[in-house]
Protein backbone atom coordinates (compact mmCIF):
# COMPACT_ATOMS: atom_id res chain seq x y z
CA UNK A 1 0.00 0.00 0.00
CA UNK A 2 1.98 3.45 -1.31
CA UNK A 3 -0.60 5.89 -1.28
CA UNK A 4 -1.48 7.79 1.42
CA UNK A 5 -4.57 6.87 3.81
CA UNK A 6 -7.21 9.20 2.37
CA UNK A 7 -9.72 11.16 5.20
CA UNK A 8 -12.38 9.16 5.44
CA UNK A 9 -9.71 5.79 5.74
CA UNK A 10 -8.35 7.91 8.41
CA UNK A 11 -11.68 8.56 10.73
CA UNK A 12 -12.64 4.74 9.98
CA UNK A 13 -9.21 3.74 11.67
CA UNK A 14 -10.57 6.76 14.92
CA UNK A 15 -13.69 4.76 14.86
CA UNK A 16 -12.21 1.42 15.13
CA UNK A 17 -12.52 0.10 11.78
CA UNK A 18 -9.35 -1.47 10.71
CA UNK A 19 -6.93 -3.65 8.66
CA UNK A 20 -3.56 -5.12 8.59
CA UNK A 21 -2.82 -3.44 5.04
CA UNK A 22 -3.48 0.50 6.85
CA UNK A 23 -1.54 -0.75 10.31
CA UNK A 24 1.49 -1.55 7.72
CA UNK A 25 1.23 1.71 5.89
CA UNK A 26 0.81 3.77 8.97
CA UNK A 27 4.06 2.03 10.44
CA UNK A 28 6.10 3.08 7.26
CA UNK A 29 4.45 6.33 6.32
CA UNK A 30 5.54 9.48 8.69
CA UNK A 31 2.81 11.46 7.08
CA UNK A 32 0.17 9.81 7.57
CA UNK A 33 1.25 8.83 11.01
CA UNK A 34 1.62 12.08 11.78
CA UNK A 35 -1.57 13.04 10.62
CA UNK A 36 -3.22 10.21 12.53
CA UNK A 37 -1.61 10.85 15.70
CA UNK A 38 -2.82 14.72 15.66
CA UNK A 39 -6.38 14.03 14.81
CA UNK A 40 -6.14 11.45 17.98
CA UNK A 41 -4.77 14.00 20.17
CA UNK A 42 -7.43 16.52 19.30
CA UNK A 43 -10.01 13.88 19.96
CA UNK A 44 -8.30 13.11 23.08
CA UNK A 45 -8.22 16.74 24.31
CA UNK A 46 -11.44 17.30 23.06
CA UNK A 47 -12.86 14.95 25.40
CA UNK A 48 -10.59 16.17 28.23
CA UNK A 49 -12.27 19.05 28.13
CA UNK A 50 -15.39 17.79 27.91
CA UNK A 51 -14.77 15.84 30.70
CA UNK A 52 -13.84 19.09 32.60
CA UNK A 53 -16.55 21.24 31.64
CA UNK A 54 -19.21 19.09 32.77
CA UNK A 55 -17.26 18.63 36.00
CA UNK A 56 -17.22 22.13 36.88
CA UNK A 57 -21.10 22.59 35.76
CA UNK A 58 -21.94 19.57 38.03
CA UNK A 59 -20.59 21.73 41.00
CA UNK A 60 -21.91 24.50 39.91
CA UNK A 61 -25.46 22.98 39.80
CA UNK A 62 -25.26 21.72 43.28
CA UNK A 63 -23.83 25.36 44.93
CA UNK A 64 -26.69 27.56 43.25
CA UNK A 65 -30.14 26.85 42.15
CA UNK A 66 -31.20 27.21 38.44
CA UNK A 67 -31.46 31.11 37.07
CA UNK A 68 -34.87 31.46 36.36
CA UNK A 69 -35.03 34.24 33.98
CA UNK A 70 -36.27 37.39 36.28
CA UNK A 71 -38.29 39.15 33.55
CA UNK A 72 -41.09 36.58 33.38
CA UNK A 73 -42.62 36.77 36.80
CA UNK A 74 -42.04 40.62 37.09
CA UNK A 75 -44.00 41.15 33.95
CA UNK A 76 -46.38 39.05 35.22
CA UNK A 77 -47.08 41.06 38.31
CA UNK A 78 -47.11 44.20 36.33
CA UNK A 79 -49.38 43.15 34.13
CA UNK A 80 -51.62 42.02 37.23
CA UNK A 81 -51.08 45.50 38.98
CA UNK A 82 -52.43 47.28 35.34
CA UNK A 83 -55.32 45.25 35.31
CA UNK A 84 -56.40 45.42 38.86
CA UNK A 85 -56.05 49.12 38.82
CA UNK A 86 -58.14 49.51 35.54
CA UNK A 87 -60.66 47.30 37.11
CA UNK A 88 -60.49 49.34 40.54
CA UNK A 89 -60.55 52.93 38.24
CA UNK A 90 -64.29 51.87 36.84
CA UNK A 91 -66.07 51.06 39.64
CA UNK A 92 -67.80 54.20 41.02
CA UNK A 93 -67.00 55.62 43.98
CA UNK A 94 -68.73 54.02 47.11
CA UNK A 95 -69.66 57.34 49.02
CA UNK A 96 -71.51 59.38 45.84
CA UNK A 97 -74.74 58.11 46.80
CA UNK A 98 -75.01 59.43 50.45
CA UNK A 99 -72.93 62.50 49.32
CA UNK A 100 -75.82 63.29 46.89
CA UNK A 101 -78.73 62.40 49.42
CA UNK A 102 -76.83 64.72 52.10
CA UNK A 103 -76.75 67.54 49.50
CA UNK A 104 -81.02 66.66 49.14
CA UNK A 105 -81.23 66.88 52.64
CA UNK A 106 -79.72 69.53 53.16
CA UNK A 107 -81.44 71.67 50.01
CA UNK A 108 -84.73 70.85 51.47
CA UNK A 109 -83.99 72.04 54.91
CA UNK A 110 -83.07 75.32 53.95
CA UNK A 111 -85.29 77.89 55.09
CA UNK A 112 -84.47 80.29 52.14
CA UNK A 113 -82.83 80.11 48.93
CA UNK A 114 -78.99 79.43 48.72
CA UNK A 115 -78.26 82.67 46.99
CA UNK A 116 -79.58 84.26 49.56
CA UNK A 117 -77.80 83.35 52.63
CA UNK A 118 -75.02 85.48 52.18
CA UNK A 119 -77.55 88.32 53.40
CA UNK A 120 -79.29 86.39 56.10
CA UNK A 121 -75.34 86.42 57.48
CA UNK A 122 -75.14 89.96 56.89
CA UNK A 123 -78.31 90.85 58.93
CA UNK A 124 -77.40 88.37 62.01
CA UNK A 125 -73.94 90.07 62.23
CA UNK A 126 -75.18 93.43 62.17
CA UNK A 127 -77.88 91.83 64.89
CA UNK A 128 -74.68 90.48 66.96
CA UNK A 129 -72.78 94.13 67.29
CA UNK A 130 -75.68 95.71 67.73
CA UNK A 131 -75.75 96.52 71.71
CA UNK A 132 -78.38 95.67 73.93
CA UNK B 1 -36.32 -34.00 38.43
CA UNK B 2 -34.42 -30.88 37.30
CA UNK B 3 -31.52 -30.11 38.97
CA UNK B 4 -31.56 -27.11 40.95
CA UNK B 5 -28.54 -24.09 40.14
CA UNK B 6 -27.56 -22.13 43.09
CA UNK B 7 -28.79 -19.30 41.66
CA UNK B 8 -32.25 -20.98 42.28
CA UNK B 9 -31.62 -20.13 46.39
CA UNK B 10 -30.80 -16.71 45.91
CA UNK B 11 -34.16 -14.50 46.41
CA UNK B 12 -34.95 -12.00 44.01
CA UNK B 13 -35.21 -9.47 46.28
CA UNK B 14 -31.31 -9.96 46.90
CA UNK B 15 -29.26 -7.32 44.91
CA UNK B 16 -26.59 -8.61 42.97
CA UNK B 17 -23.14 -8.28 44.66
CA UNK B 18 -21.71 -5.55 42.07
CA UNK B 19 -24.45 -3.42 43.17
CA UNK B 20 -24.12 -3.69 47.09
CA UNK B 21 -24.49 -0.52 48.79
CA UNK B 22 -27.37 1.65 46.41
CA UNK B 23 -25.77 5.21 48.55
CA UNK B 24 -22.44 4.51 47.47
CA UNK B 25 -23.59 3.22 44.04
CA UNK B 26 -24.93 6.74 43.39
CA UNK B 27 -22.07 8.64 44.40
CA UNK B 28 -19.36 6.84 42.49
CA UNK B 29 -21.41 6.79 39.48
CA UNK B 30 -23.38 10.00 39.76
CA UNK B 31 -20.83 12.20 37.81
CA UNK B 32 -20.30 10.04 34.89
CA UNK B 33 -24.06 10.14 34.34
CA UNK B 34 -25.03 13.54 35.10
CA UNK B 35 -22.13 14.27 32.65
CA UNK B 36 -22.77 12.43 29.83
CA UNK B 37 -26.72 13.93 30.19
CA UNK B 38 -25.15 17.27 30.11
CA UNK B 39 -22.59 16.82 27.04
CA UNK B 40 -25.51 15.41 24.83
CA UNK B 41 -28.72 17.71 26.18
CA UNK B 42 -26.35 20.64 26.98
CA UNK B 43 -28.90 21.88 29.35
CA UNK B 44 -28.21 21.31 33.40
CA UNK B 45 -31.93 21.08 34.90
CA UNK B 46 -32.64 18.48 31.48
CA UNK B 47 -29.33 16.60 32.79
CA UNK B 48 -30.04 16.52 36.22
CA UNK B 49 -33.39 15.19 35.63
CA UNK B 50 -31.66 12.68 33.54
CA UNK B 51 -29.10 11.35 35.99
CA UNK B 52 -32.23 11.51 38.90
CA UNK B 53 -34.47 9.34 36.78
CA UNK B 54 -31.64 7.26 35.95
CA UNK B 55 -30.44 6.34 39.45
CA UNK B 56 -34.55 5.70 40.48
CA UNK B 57 -35.32 3.67 37.45
CA UNK B 58 -31.84 1.83 38.49
CA UNK B 59 -32.75 1.05 41.93
CA UNK B 60 -36.10 -0.02 40.90
CA UNK B 61 -34.74 -2.55 38.56
CA UNK B 62 -31.39 -3.61 40.97
CA UNK B 63 -32.90 -7.09 41.99
CA UNK B 64 -32.79 -7.90 38.04
CA UNK B 65 -29.78 -6.50 37.69
CA UNK B 66 -27.84 -9.57 36.61
CA UNK B 67 -24.06 -8.74 36.31
CA UNK B 68 -23.81 -9.70 32.27
CA UNK B 69 -22.74 -6.80 32.07
CA UNK B 70 -20.68 -4.03 34.42
CA UNK B 71 -23.22 -1.78 36.54
CA UNK B 72 -21.28 1.14 35.12
CA UNK B 73 -22.34 -0.16 31.45
CA UNK B 74 -26.08 -1.07 32.63
CA UNK B 75 -26.30 2.46 34.22
CA UNK B 76 -25.13 3.96 31.18
CA UNK B 77 -27.72 2.08 29.13
CA UNK B 78 -30.05 3.55 31.33
CA UNK B 79 -29.12 6.77 30.78
CA UNK B 80 -28.85 7.06 27.43
CA UNK B 81 -32.29 5.64 27.01
CA UNK B 82 -33.26 8.70 29.24
CA UNK B 83 -31.17 11.07 27.02
CA UNK B 84 -33.19 9.93 23.54
CA UNK B 85 -36.66 10.70 25.43
CA UNK B 86 -35.41 13.81 27.01
CA UNK B 87 -33.97 14.49 23.56
CA UNK B 88 -37.43 13.91 21.89
CA UNK B 89 -39.50 15.40 24.33
CA UNK B 90 -40.91 19.12 22.91
CA UNK B 91 -42.32 19.91 26.51
CA UNK B 92 -38.78 19.86 27.36
CA UNK B 93 -38.21 22.57 24.48
CA UNK B 94 -40.76 24.49 26.06
CA UNK B 95 -39.42 24.77 28.94
CA UNK B 96 -36.00 25.29 27.90
CA UNK B 97 -37.22 28.88 27.04
CA UNK B 98 -38.68 29.62 30.32
CA UNK B 99 -35.71 28.38 32.26
CA UNK B 100 -32.63 30.00 31.51
CA UNK B 101 -29.80 26.93 31.90
CA UNK B 102 -28.76 25.82 29.13
CA UNK B 103 -25.06 26.29 29.01
CA UNK B 104 -22.52 28.93 27.16
CA UNK B 105 -21.15 27.15 23.85
CA UNK B 106 -17.55 28.71 24.07
CA UNK B 107 -17.49 27.72 28.05
CA UNK B 108 -16.25 23.83 26.56
CA UNK B 109 -12.40 25.41 25.32
CA UNK B 110 -12.27 27.41 28.71
CA UNK B 111 -9.96 23.93 30.42
CA UNK B 112 -7.43 22.73 28.10
CA UNK B 113 -5.70 19.72 29.21
CA UNK B 114 -2.01 21.05 27.76
CA UNK B 115 -1.15 24.07 30.40
CA UNK B 116 2.37 24.07 28.84
CA UNK B 117 1.83 24.53 25.41
CA UNK B 118 2.48 27.85 23.46
CA UNK B 119 -0.23 30.15 23.24
CA UNK B 120 -0.64 29.67 19.28
CA UNK B 121 -1.09 25.94 20.16
CA UNK B 122 -3.80 26.52 22.98
CA UNK B 123 -5.31 29.23 21.19
CA UNK B 124 -5.68 26.65 17.75
CA UNK B 125 -6.63 23.82 20.26
CA UNK B 126 -9.58 26.39 21.53
CA UNK B 127 -10.74 27.49 18.26
CA UNK B 128 -11.01 23.82 17.18
CA UNK B 129 -12.69 22.26 20.01
CA UNK B 130 -15.44 25.36 18.91
CA UNK B 131 -15.38 23.70 15.94
CA UNK B 132 -15.95 19.96 16.95
CA UNK B 133 -18.47 21.18 19.95
CA UNK B 134 -20.50 23.23 17.20
CA UNK B 135 -20.22 20.16 14.58
CA UNK B 136 -21.25 17.56 17.45
CA UNK B 137 -24.71 19.83 18.13
CA UNK B 138 -25.19 18.82 14.65
CA UNK B 139 -24.99 15.05 14.23
CA UNK B 140 -28.18 12.65 14.65
CA UNK B 141 -28.69 11.50 18.23
CA UNK B 142 -27.35 8.02 17.65
CA UNK B 143 -24.24 9.63 16.59
CA UNK B 144 -23.75 12.08 19.44
CA UNK B 145 -24.47 9.52 21.90
CA UNK B 146 -21.91 7.43 20.09
CA UNK B 147 -19.58 9.85 19.90
CA UNK B 148 -19.98 11.20 23.55
CA UNK B 149 -19.76 7.97 25.12
CA UNK B 150 -16.72 7.25 23.19
CA UNK B 151 -14.45 10.22 23.73
CA UNK B 152 -15.95 12.24 26.37
CA UNK B 153 -16.65 8.82 28.50
CA UNK B 154 -13.77 7.11 27.41
CA UNK B 155 -15.81 4.01 26.50
CA UNK B 156 -13.92 1.23 23.69
CA UNK B 157 -16.54 -0.37 21.18
CA UNK B 158 -18.01 -2.88 23.12
CA UNK B 159 -18.87 -1.34 25.88
CA UNK B 160 -20.73 1.22 23.62
CA UNK B 161 -22.74 -1.29 22.28
CA UNK B 162 -23.84 -2.55 25.43
CA UNK B 163 -24.90 0.37 26.34
CA UNK B 164 -26.33 1.92 22.98
CA UNK B 165 -28.11 -1.76 22.41
CA UNK B 166 -26.44 -1.12 18.96
CA UNK B 167 -24.47 -3.94 17.66
CA UNK B 168 -20.28 -3.27 17.89
CA UNK B 169 -20.56 -2.86 13.72
CA UNK B 170 -23.27 -0.22 14.27
CA UNK B 171 -21.04 1.69 16.76
CA UNK B 172 -17.91 1.90 14.22
CA UNK B 173 -20.64 2.99 11.51
CA UNK B 174 -22.20 5.95 13.45
CA UNK B 175 -18.81 6.52 15.46
CA UNK B 176 -17.17 6.88 12.02
CA UNK B 177 -19.81 9.18 10.50
CA UNK B 178 -19.69 11.70 13.65
CA UNK B 179 -15.80 11.43 13.24
CA UNK B 180 -15.57 12.29 10.01
CA UNK B 181 -18.31 14.59 9.86
CA UNK B 182 -16.38 16.57 12.65
CA UNK B 183 -13.06 16.98 11.46
CA UNK B 184 -14.34 18.02 8.30
CA UNK B 185 -15.88 20.90 9.96
CA UNK B 186 -12.55 21.72 11.20
CA UNK B 187 -11.06 21.24 7.68
CA UNK B 188 -7.69 20.22 6.61
CA UNK B 189 -6.15 21.33 9.46
CA UNK B 190 -6.77 18.42 11.44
Amino acid sequence: MSEHLSSEQISHWIAGERDTRQARHLRECAECSAELGRAESFFAALGASLRHWGDQHMGVNYARPPRVRLWIPIAAALSLAVVFTAIYDQRPPRHSDDALLDHIDAALSRSLPESIEPLTRLLSDRSETREP
Amino acid sequence: MKPVSASTFIPAAVDHPQIGDFDALVRLHWPRVYRFALAALRDRDAAETVAQDCFVRAHRARSTFRGDSSVQTWLMRIAVNLVRDAARNRRLQFWKHLRDTSLAPDAVSDWLPDPEASPESKALLKEHIQIAWTAAAALSAKQRIVFLLRFVEDMDLLEIAAATGMSEGAVKVHLFRAVHSVRKKIGNRL
